[in-house]
C-alpha cells in the first residue's frame, strides 16, 4: 500500500527524465498505478511521521477523501493520455505533481500537510499555465502566482492562528464560535481564493485559457475541487457559502453570455458549477454534502471533457474565438458526438452525470427550505445549457460555414475523450455506483417521474428560448473586465509608478552624489592642495605618492622594532 | 424544419400530460412543484431573462475593446 501522491510523483520524475515512447508508456503505467494504489487503500490514518513534537498525518484515508482520491487518480490518467502526443516532458511532470498535490491535500490529515501540498499545487500549476509558451500565457501566469500567494498566506496566517490559540493541529470542521473568529475567516479566504468565490475568481478564467489544450485539462480539474473538498470538511453548514455560492452560480452565467473565448467561456462555467457545490456545503444537511461531493466527481469528469473537446477544436484549427469558429462539424464529428455527452452531463440532461448529482443540490435546498436558492439555482442551470450546451457548440461546430481548414486530431486525444464520454454515460446510467461512495449515505433517487419530466421541460423551454434568440447569441469580439481589472488596470498603473517613483529618486540620489564628490574630490585627493582653495591643481599637487613614505621604510620600523623586543626580552632573562 | 418544431411541441405535450396524470406521485415542496408546466415556463423566460440581461449588463459595464489590456501591458 502507497500514498497515490507518490505514485505520481514517481511518474512526473519519470516524465521529466525519459523520452518517446518510453515516456508515454511509462506515464500510463505511472497514472494507472495511482488508480491500483487508491484501490488499496483502508480507512484511517495510515502514514504518520513525528516530526519534532508534532505528528504530521500524510495519508489518511475517509469516505470523503476517498470519493475525490478517486476521482482525481482518474482525471490524472484522462488527462495524460489526452496529452500523449504532446512530447514536452515538463509539463507533463508538473501536469503529474500537480495532479500528485491535490491527491496530497485531500489525503492529508493535519493543517500542515494540507498546506504544504497546497502550495505544490499553486507552484507545479503555475508552470502548467506557463507551458501555454505564450506572452498571454506568461504574463497570466504572474497574475495567476501573486492571487495564489495572497490566498497561501492567508491560509497559512489562519492555520498558525488557529493552532497558536489552542485549535489541533488535525483537520477538523470548524466554526465561527468554536475557533479564533480572524483563524476562521483566514483560512476561509484562503480556501474560497482556490474555490474561485467572486470577487476572489478572476485568476481562473484569467489563466486557465491561456494554457496549453492539454494542460487546460488539468487545470480544470484540480484547483478548485480540492477547495470544495477542504471547505466540504472544514466548512460544513457556514450558511454564508450559501449565499456565495448562489452569486457564483449567477456570476459565472452573466460573463459566459458575453465572452468569445470558448475556453474562457468554460472556465465561467466551472465558477458557476463549482457554485452549486460551494452552496451545497453551506446547506450543510447530509444530502447537501453528499451532492457536494457527488457534483465535484460529476463536474471532473464533464468539464474535462469539454475542455478535451474545446482543446481538440483549437489543436485542428488554431482558432479560439466564437467569432472566428464555425462550420467545421462536418470535418470532426466524433469530437462533435463526444463534447455532446459533455454538454448534456453538464445540462442536467437525464441519463448523463450531471443530472444525478446536480438534482441533489438542487433538491437539498428545496428540502432545506430555501425556495429562492432553489429557484435560483435553476435559473443558473438554464444558462448553464444555454451557453454550455446550445450556444458553444452551434457557433463552434455548425452555424455558417467560415472555410476554416481543420487538422486531424491525433487519436490519443479522441481516446481520451471517449473515456471521459464512457464515465459520464456510465454514472449517469448507474447512479448508485457514485451515491455508494457518498460519505454522508443521504438517499436519493434521481430517477423519479417528476424529476426527469421537469429536468426535459426545462431543457425545452430553454432550447426554444434559444432558438428564437439565436441571431442575439452570436458571439462579439469584445474582452470582458472583471475583478482581475483592479490588479491589470489601477494596481498596475500605481504599482509602475512606484517603480517610476523609486527609480527617479535613485537617478536623483545618483546625480546629487556625483556632483557632491565632483566637489569635494580635489579636497580629498591632496590634502596640500585642499588647504590652497581656489589654486589650481596640477598633476604633481595629485600625486599620492608625494605624500606616502615608501612602504620599505614602514617594513624598516616594524622589523627594527620586533628585533629589539626580542633582544629586550633576551636581556630580561 | 418543421419537424423540429412538431417534435418538441410533442414533447412538452407529453411531458404535461404525464405531469397530469402522475400528480399524485409528485413529490411537492412548494407550490410550483405541482404547477403544470411551470418547467417549460420557467426554462424559457430565465433563457430570455438571462440573454437580455446579461447583454445588458455586458455592453454597459463589462465589454471592451478586444486589444484592452493589451495596450498597457
Amino acid at each position: 500500500m502507497t500514498h497515490p501522491a507518490l505514485v505520481l510523483f514517481a511518474t512526473a520524475l519519470f516524465a521529466a527524465l525519459s523520452k518517446g515512447t518510453i515516456r508515454r508508456v511509462g506515464v500510463i503505467v505511472g497514472c494507472v498505478a495511482s488508480i491500483w494504489s487508491w484501490a488499496q487503500l483502508s480507512p484511517g490514518a495510515l502514514w504518520n511521521v513525528r516530526v519534532g513534537d508534532v505528528t504530521l498525518s500524510l495519508l489518511q484515508v475517509d469516505a470523503l477523501s476517498s470519493v475525490f482520491g478517486l476521482i482525481l487518480t482518474m482525471v490524472a490518467t484522462i488527462g495524460i493520455v489526452y496529452a500523449l502526443h504532446n512530447d514536452r516532458g515538463g509539463e507533463h511532470a508538473f501536469s503529474l505533481i500537480y495532479a500528485g498535490g491535490a491527491l496530497g491535500v485531500v489525503f492529508a490529515g493535519d493543517w500542515v500537510t494540507l498546506f504544504v501540498f497546497w502550495e505544490l499545487m499553486a507552484v507545479s500549476s503555475l508552470f502548467v499555465v506557463w507551458e501555454g509558451r505564450s506572452a498571454g500565457a506568461a504574463r497570466a501566469g504572474y497574475r495567476y502566482l501573486l492571487v495564489h500567494i495572497l490566498g497561501g498566506s492567508l491560509l497559512f496566517a489562519g492555520i498558525l492562528i488557529h493552532i497558536g490559540d489552542g485549535g489541533s493541529l488535525e483537520i477538523t470542521a470548524l466554526t465561527a464560535d468554536g475557533t479564533t473568529p480572524l483563524a476562521f475567516w483566514l483560512i476561509l479566504l484562503g480556501v474560497a481564493i482556490n474555490a474561485a468565490i467572486p470577487p476572489l475568481h478572476a485568476w481562473l478564467t484569467d489563466a486557465y485559457p491561456e494554457a496549453s489544450v492539454t494542460g487546460s485539462i488539468f487545470l480544470s480539474a484540480f484547483t478548485t475541487k480540492t477547495a470544495v473538498y477542504v471547505l466540504i470538511r472544514v466548512f460544513p453548514g457556514a450558511s454564508v457559502l450559501v449565499v456565495a455560492g448562489v452569486i457564483m452560480a449567477l456570476y459565472g452565467v452573466v460573463y459566459a453570455v458575453v465572452e468569445n473565448d470558448i475556453r474562457r467561456l468554460l472556465a465561467y462555467h466551472i465558477v458557476s458549477q463549482v457554485g452549486y457545490m460551494v452552496a451545497g456545503v453551506g446547506m450543510g444537511t447530509a444530502l447537501a454534502l453528499d451532492g457536494a461531493a457527488a457534483h465535484a466527481f460529476s463536474h471532473i469528469l464533464y468539464k474535462s471533457l469539454l475542455f478535451m473537446g474545446t482543446g481538440a477544436v483549437i489543436y485542428a484549427t488554431g482558432l479560439r474565438k466564437l467569432t472566428e469558429l464555425g462550420g467545421i462539424s462536418g470535418k470532426m464529428k466524433l469530437v462533435v458526438a463526444l463534447y455532446a455527452v459533455g454538454a448534456f452531463s453538464i445540462s442536467g440532461v437525464p441519463l448523463f452525470n450531471g443530472f444525478i448529482s446536480k438534482s441533489m443540490i438542487i433538491s437539498a435546498a428545496a428540502a432545506s427550505h430555501r425556495p429562492v436558492v432553489e429557484l435560483l439555482l435553476t435559473l443558473a442551470s438554464v444558462g448553464t445549457f444555454l451557453h454550455t450546451g446550445l450556444k458553444l457548440p452551434y457557433f463552434t461546430f455548425f452555424g455558417p460555414d467560415k472555410g476554416i481548414t481543420v487538422k486531424p486530431v491525433p487519436i490519443n486525444m479522441l481516446v481520451a475523450m471517449a473515456i471521459g464520454a464512457f464515465f459520464c454515460t456510465m454514472y449517469g446510467l448507474f447512479p448508485s455506483r457514485l451515491y455508494a461512495l457518498l460519505p454522508n449515505g443521504a438517499e436519493y433517487h434521481p430517477y423519479t417521474l417528476d424529476h426527469v419530466l421537469s429536468a426535459i421541460q426545462l431543457l425545452v423551454g430553454t432550447a426554444l428560448a434559444f432558438w428564437l434568440l439565436l441571431a442575439k447569441l452570436g458571439g462579439e469580439a469584445t474582452v470582458s473586465v472583471d475583478t482581475d481589472w483592479f490588479y491589470r488596470r489601477p494596481f498596475a498603473h500605481i504599482a509602475d509608478n512606484v517603480i517610476l517613483a523609486v527609480q527617479s529618486a535613485g537617478a536623483r540620489a545618483q546625480a546629487l552624489s556625483s556632483r557632491l564628490i565632483g566637489q569635494a574630490w580635489t579636497f580629498l585627493m591632496n590634502p596640500v592642495s585642499s588647504n590652497r582653495p581656489g589654486d589650481a591643481a596640477t598633476a604633481r599637487d595629485q600625486d599620492p605618492y608625494r605624500f606616502r613614505s615608501p612602504v620599505g621604510d614602514t617594513v624598516f620600523w616594524v622589523v627594527l622594532y620586533f628585533v629589539l623586543l626580542i633582544v629586550a626580552t633576551e636581556l630580561s632573562r | 424544419m418543421r419537424r423540429v418544431w412538431i417534435g418538441t411541441a410533442v414533447l412538452i405535450a407529453v411531458t404535461l400530460v404525464l405531469e397530469l396524470s402522475y400528480r399524485h406521485l409528485a413529490h411537492a415542496e412548494y407550490w410550483w412543484h405541482s404547477l403544470p408546466g411551470f418547467d417549460f415556463a420557467y426554462g424559457f423566460l430565465s433563457c430570455v431573462v438571462i440573454v437580455f440581461g446579461s447583454k445588458w449588463i455586458g455592453h454597459t459595464f463589462l465589454q471592451r475593446d478586444e486589444n484592452y489590456y493589451e495596450r498597457e501591458e
